[in-house]
């Protein structure tokens, strides 16, 4: 074969050969690197993901205990004011004790405007005026701060008249919690 | 010409190598990708459970705090009670908790004045004599969460009628703060070092 054409081989391969580098070899380099920092990125989603799977499953699996836990809390702090069923435990607790509820005022404490997506908590004050004897007083008293609805007592006043000491007339003022929905974390 | 056949060869066998490679990765992050869609609609459709988990926690925390500090007056309505001496009676009790949740309030936010008196109750009554007032006023202070009891007024009654005197008094118990604020000091501590932890993991940063 003469020089020329082995030249002119020679020359034809090492262009072949640059192309195929350029084109080929150069292009699946960067995707391949690419493509590995995305399976990287995309093995580290995923062990997060199972292990959030992992808790979800979980909480799916605790959910009628939770729900059940949920209930009880509902009793304790409504997610409305019930002031329904409050009034009437709350005569329930007085014919039980035998005690005389000769007024009952249940007012909602406005929350003003900047506490009203702030607060977690709506806020009832309930006033009672019960007429009992000493036992009857202290039983209803005990009764309404170990009810299954969160009755916090703060001010009482118990009078006893002078001439009838069987039945003290008794002042209370307590507050009661319902969820207040306009609340943002 | 040898040299530049090998050459070619071995740049023709390496793009085919790096092509395969190529394809592989790609399949491979294909089937993450697939992976992690179904994982994470998975995720999506059980996040409700996590929610209503956190909701319960929240119920909970939101009525731990209420609860806290709560005063159970019919027990110390039942103390005073058993502690009554048996020449004096209470004609009038006076019981002030919203005094206490009002300062504890007022602590939280630092707008409470130190050291300030808060009334737990006042009770005002007769007695035959006035060591029966004394003597209630040693049990009353027995009374927990009670700290001073102060004799607010002793005035002697004298009943025309039966030509004998009463003694009429009234009585004030006030609250032992300590044991109420210090939830309030520890948590306000542990909030002041967990500023001064992130701001030294800064400067170290």
């Amino acid at each position: 074969m003469r020089n020329i054409y082995k030249v002119i081989i020679i020359a034809l391969v090492f262009i072949i050969s640059v192309f195929l580098l350029l084109l080929v070899v150069r292009p699946a380099l960067i995707r391949s690197g690419s493509h590995l920092s995305s399976i990287t990125d995309e093995e580290e989603r995923n062990t997060s993901l199972n292990e959030e799977l992992d808790r979800y499953l979980e909480d799916r699996d605790r959910y009628y205990l939770l729900n059940a836990e949920y209930q009880r809390l509902a009793m304790e702090l409504p997610d409305n004011d019930d002031t329904l069923i409050l009034t009437n435990e709350l005569y329930e607790i007085a014919r039980h004790t035998e005690a005389t509820i000769s007024s009952l005022t249940l007012t909602e404490v406005k929350l003003d405007e900047e506490e009203i997506d702030k607060s977690k908590t709506k806020e009832i004050m309930v006033d009672i005026i019960l007429v009992g004897s000493y036992y009857q007083t202290l039983n209803f008293i005990n009764t309404i701060e170990i009810m299954p609805r969160i009755m916090r007592v703060e001010d009482i006043i118990i009078q006893a008249p002078a001439t009838d000491f069987d039945s003290l007339l008794t002042y209370i003022s307590a507050k009661t919690y319902f969820i207040n929905e306009y609340y943002r974390d | 010409m040898v040299i530049v056949v090998v050459l070619f060869v071995a740049v023709a066998l390496l793009s085919v190598f790096i092509f395969d490679i190529d394809n592989l990765l790609s399949s491979r992050l294909g089937e993450y990708e697939s992976v992690n869609i179904k994982l994470q609609d998975q995720v999506s459709k059980l996040k409700v459970y996590s929610d209503f988990n956190a909701s319960v926690e929240e119920k909970k925390e939101t009525i731990e705090d209420i609860k806290k500090d709560e005063i159970t007056w019919s027990k110390i309505i039942y103390d005073i009670g058993r502690f009554m001496p048996e020449g004096a009676y209470i004609t009038v009790f006076d019981a002030q908790g919203s005094q206490l949740y009002e300062y504890i309030k007022e602590y939280k936010e630092g707008e409470a004045q130190e050291g300030q008196k808060v009334m737990s109750f006042s009770v005002t009554g007769d007695a035959a004599e006035y060591r029966d007032v004394l003597r209630l006023v040693i049990e009353l202070k027995k009374i927990e969460n009670i700290e001073n009891v102060w004799i607010q007024n002793i005035t002697n009654i004298e009943n025309i009628d039966t030509d004998s005197v009463i003694i009429r008094y009234t009585i004030n118990a006030y609250w032992n703060m300590e044991p109420f604020l210090e939830d309030i000091e520890q948590k306000a501590e542990t909030q002041e070092e967990d500023i001064l932890d992130s701001e030294l993991d800064q400067l170290e940063s």
